[in-house]
């Protein structure tokens, strides 16, 4: 233990007078790891930090864990290295490696459930200021107030729309970046909205507010199956440690009555 | 240990018979009221206030009624559980603490359930007085005058009313109400009302008339998640006091005389307490989240 603590602090030491640079092996062989790289990292990563951020640095960083674990984990073992300790020390860096991931995926996950949940209030927003303005200039107008991620998305697409794409494509690249039930189709009808004349535009604005409405109601439904879910869950945590320490109890008497 | 238990006993037995009943609770709820005064916080007691005006708080009766319930239940629970008084004390007063909690939690539900009532009744009247007097103030002062709405909703009505008046303009009342009432129906409401009067009235009878529809259906299902979170709420209480006495269950595999000699044992203490916590911690956690999340939007 003492060498493993000396060790440490001399490689510190090494690593910031830059003596050493422990993520230089990381850097020669890029390439190689860049193999271990997910197919959906950048994407996971662009969506939760948006587009400043350098994915190649955080994915080093990821494999620099990962290494730092491994070399740990084995230094601790060298006493009664077997061949199940590296094995172990082996898989503690994977999960190291994987874990922030894991948690990119799980934020993403939760991401678009809160876009499911949202899109269809901030539709009905907008189907508010479709009353008295035209598409275009009811989408810029509800940027101020919408909820903050949706804010990206309806800049790009008010841009792309005032640089004179008419086409019904921003529309789509809005629905493709909140990859949500329905959002294609209510994209689509939204567009058919901005292009329709005049005179049809009452009736067009009452059938989006009814799909609207239909779509509210349906994220209202699924909210609330969620908080009764939730409190399910509570139920079950509760029975599982209650019930956990019963048993724990039944066995140590078990223990004692032998 | 049954000594303090008798002293215990002794004490409220003697002040009880050297004051009238009335008295002795008179004294509780006054230094309970003491302290409340001095710890509770403004915005809690303006919600108090209102739940008491609403005949929705218990009565010192009720109160009274509840800590015994709380203090009879945790002593018994804790008794099975230690079969030392001492302990079985610590948990009644820590139970007992747990009371204005409760209390905080409940006043808050009742309070927004009846905030969303209210928004409710203000945006469908507001709607339909505009039909009958095509103005947006007009209708603000309608529905004031029916009395219909009652405080805080109803003064802040007003406000905007008088607001309107002062400024010129309705921007600035509905600002003032979007920021105190945080509703998707208030924002939506008031966004079409600001259209129509800067920007001129279109045919709005078939937009106002959805708009009534999906406050309708809003309102429908609320109140059905209600009963729904209701019904599973109490299941959930019961369940979690039942859970308490899982002990008994072990009581009984065991035989009493071999679980007093297993609770000699300090492990066995600790993870006897780590029960009690995780129950009491659970059922709290539960308690939080069924009153806290009403379901208004």
């Amino acid at each position: 233990m003492e060498i493993l603590l000396v060790g440490v602090i001399l490689l510190y030491i090494l690593q910031k007078n830059k003596k050493i640079n422990s993520e230089r092996f990381i850097k020669d062989n890029g390439n190689y790891f860049r193999k271990l790289k997910e197919e959906d990292y950048e994407f996971l990563l662009r969506s939760k930090y948006g587009d400043d951020v350098d994915p190649d640095l955080l994915f080093d960083k990821r494999l620099r864990n990962a290494f730092i674990i491994i070399v740990v984990l084995i230094f601790l073992f060298i006493t009664q290295l077997k061949f199940l300790n590296i094995v172990a020390a082996f898989v503690a860096g994977y999960a190291v490696f994987k874990s922030p991931y894991r948690s990119l995926k799980a934020f993403y996950k939760k991401n678009l459930h809160q876009i499911n949940l949202q899109l269809p209030y901030f539709l009905k927003t907008l189907e508010v200021l479709a009353q008295h303005y035209t598409i275009p200039v009811a989408l810029s107008k509800s940027i101020d107030n919408a909820p903050t991620i949706f804010k990206a998305g309806l800049t790009e697409l008010v841009e792309k729309i005032n640089q004179g794409d008419s086409s019904v494509e921003p529309y789509m690249d809005f629905a493709k970046k909140y990859p949500v039930n329905d959002s294609m189709r209510m994209m689509r009808l939204l567009y058919r909205l901005g292009i329709g004349s005049q005179d049809n535009k009452h009736e067009q604005l009452i059938m989006f507010s009814k799909s609207v409405s239909a779509l509210q109601n349906k994220a209202r439904d699924t909210r609330y199956k969620e908080r009764l879910q939730t409190m399910e869950n509570k139920t079950m945590a509760m029975l599982g440690v209650v019930g956990g320490g019963a048993m724990l109890l039944l066995l140590l008497s078990m223990i004692q009555s032998f | 240990m049954e000594f303090i238990l008798i002293l215990i006993i002794a004490i409220f037995v003697v002040l009880y018979r050297q004051n009238t009943g009335a008295v002795t609770y008179k004294f509780i709820v006054d230094k309970v009221g003491e302290a409340y005064e001095k710890f509770a916080p403004y915005s809690f007691k303006k919600i108090r206030e209102k739940v008491k005006a609403l005949g929705m708080e218990y009565t010192p009766q009720q109160y009274t009624a509840q800590i015994l319930l709380f203090a009879g239940a945790s002593f018994v629970v804790s008794y099975l559980y230690f079969y030392n008084i001492i302990t079985s004390i610590v948990y009644v007063i820590i139970a007992i603490a747990v009371i204005p909690y409760l209390a905080y939690l409940r006043c808050k539900r009742v309070y927004s359930e009846f905030i969303f009532e209210q928004i409710q009744v203000y945006t469908t009247n507001t709607i339909m007085e505009f039909a009958t007097t095509d103005s947006f103030v007009k209708a603000l002062e309608g529905v004031y005058s029916s009395g219909v709405l009652e405080d805080p909703i109803a003064s802040d009505v007003k406000e905007m009313i008088n607001m309107a008046y002062a400024n010129g303009s309705i921007k600035e009342s509905i600002d003032y109400m979007n920021k105190k009432y945080d509703y998707h129906i208030v924002h939506n409401m008031h966004q079409l009302f600001l259209q129509i009067t800067q920007e001129g009235a279109l045919d709005t009878k078939d937009t106002l008339d959805a708009m009534l529809v999906d406050i309708d259906m809003l309102v429908e299902g609320v109140y059905r998640d209600r009963i729904d979170r209701s019904s599973f709420h109490k299941s959930f209480v019961q369940y979690g006091v039942l859970l308490y006495l899982m002990v008994m269950l072990i009581q009984y595999l065991l035989g009493i005389d071999s679980y007093l000699k297993l609770i000699d044992q300090v492990v066995v203490q600790v993870i006897l307490h780590l029960i009690i916590l995780a129950n009491s911690y659970f059922l709290l956690n539960g308690e939080k989240y069924y009153n806290e999340n009403v379901g208004a939007e």
